[in-house]
């Protein structure tokens, strides 16, 4: 298998502690097993940019509008989700029209929701830029993400889960 | 016309486009179908070429099959 991108990301959980040697002086110790709660509380969340498809991109240049500023959002990999899902504010801010609507069951029953047309890079990484897809919008107001990665996209990658060491490889 | 009511307009003659278009793409704005397409992406072009950068209606026809996404209450 050739992989053309590659992200690995293993967490490295610090805890401090009041140094017994040297009164009023904090211990900065590495927390063995620390990343793996971390990841089993958190799940696996990723640094993405969103920001407006390419044929959209195209037509702002050609009529010399404004180009919404990229987003860096935090994104939580959800094999639960069938496609890409954006938080309303993320919508709002790329000023996104509306492409269509989607019929999406949820753990609280059947919903419709808006469907876009949006670019997803991972910055950082060498992982590839996707110029268009399709994104339902959600409300993920509470959630520390505002991004939901589904099977869409992880259908073009290796995923390479390790909940024992906290770790998570992702190539593609 | 409205979105939704382009949704409502939509649904009116989904039967029909089924019978030979299943499966692909209907551009929808102003309560006509503006062209039937084999990707989203294409209708999703045409829509910008025709309409600009505003909401229309991209409807897959006849995809019954609802999105997942079981952790969300949404």
């Amino acid at each position: 298998m050739r992989y053309l991108g590659k992200i690995t990301n293993q967490r490295i959980v610090f805890r401090t502690r009041p140094d017994p040697n040297n009164p009023g002086q904090t211990q900065i110790q590495f927390a063995l097993g620390a990343g793996a709660q971390a990841l089993a509380i958190e799940g696996v969340l990723l640094n993405v940019s969103i920001e407006v498809d390419r044929w959209t991109a195209e037509s702002l240049r050609a009529q010399s509008l404004p180009m919404p500023n990229p987003l860096p959002v935090q994104a939580l990999v959800d094999t639960g989700a069938s496609q890409l899902a954006l938080d309303s504010t993320i919508v709002h801010s790329l000023n996104l029209a509306r492409r269509g609507i989607a019929t999406c069951d949820t753990a609280a029953g059947r919903r419709i929701a808006h469907l876009y047309a949006v670019s997803l890079s991972f910055p950082g990484t060498d992982l590839r830029r996707y110029d268009m897809l399709r994104a339902v919008e959600v409300d993920l107001t509470n959630q520390p993400f505002k991004c939901l990665i589904g099977r869409e996209t992880m259908a073009n990658w290796h995923f390479h889960y390790n909940g024992q060491s906290g770790g998570v490889s992702i190539s593609d | 016309m409205t979105f939704e009511e382009d949704i409502v307009y939509f649904k009116s003659i989904q039967e029909e486009l089924a019978k030979d278009h299943r499966g692909k793409f209907a551009l929808i704005k102003n309560g006509e179908n503006h062209g039937i397409f084999s990707s989203f992406e294409d209708a999703h072009k045409e829509a910008l070429k025709k309409f600009g950068i505003v909401d229309v209606l991209i409807a897959q026809i006849g995809a019954e099959q609802p999105l997942n996404y079981m952790a969300m209450a949404m």
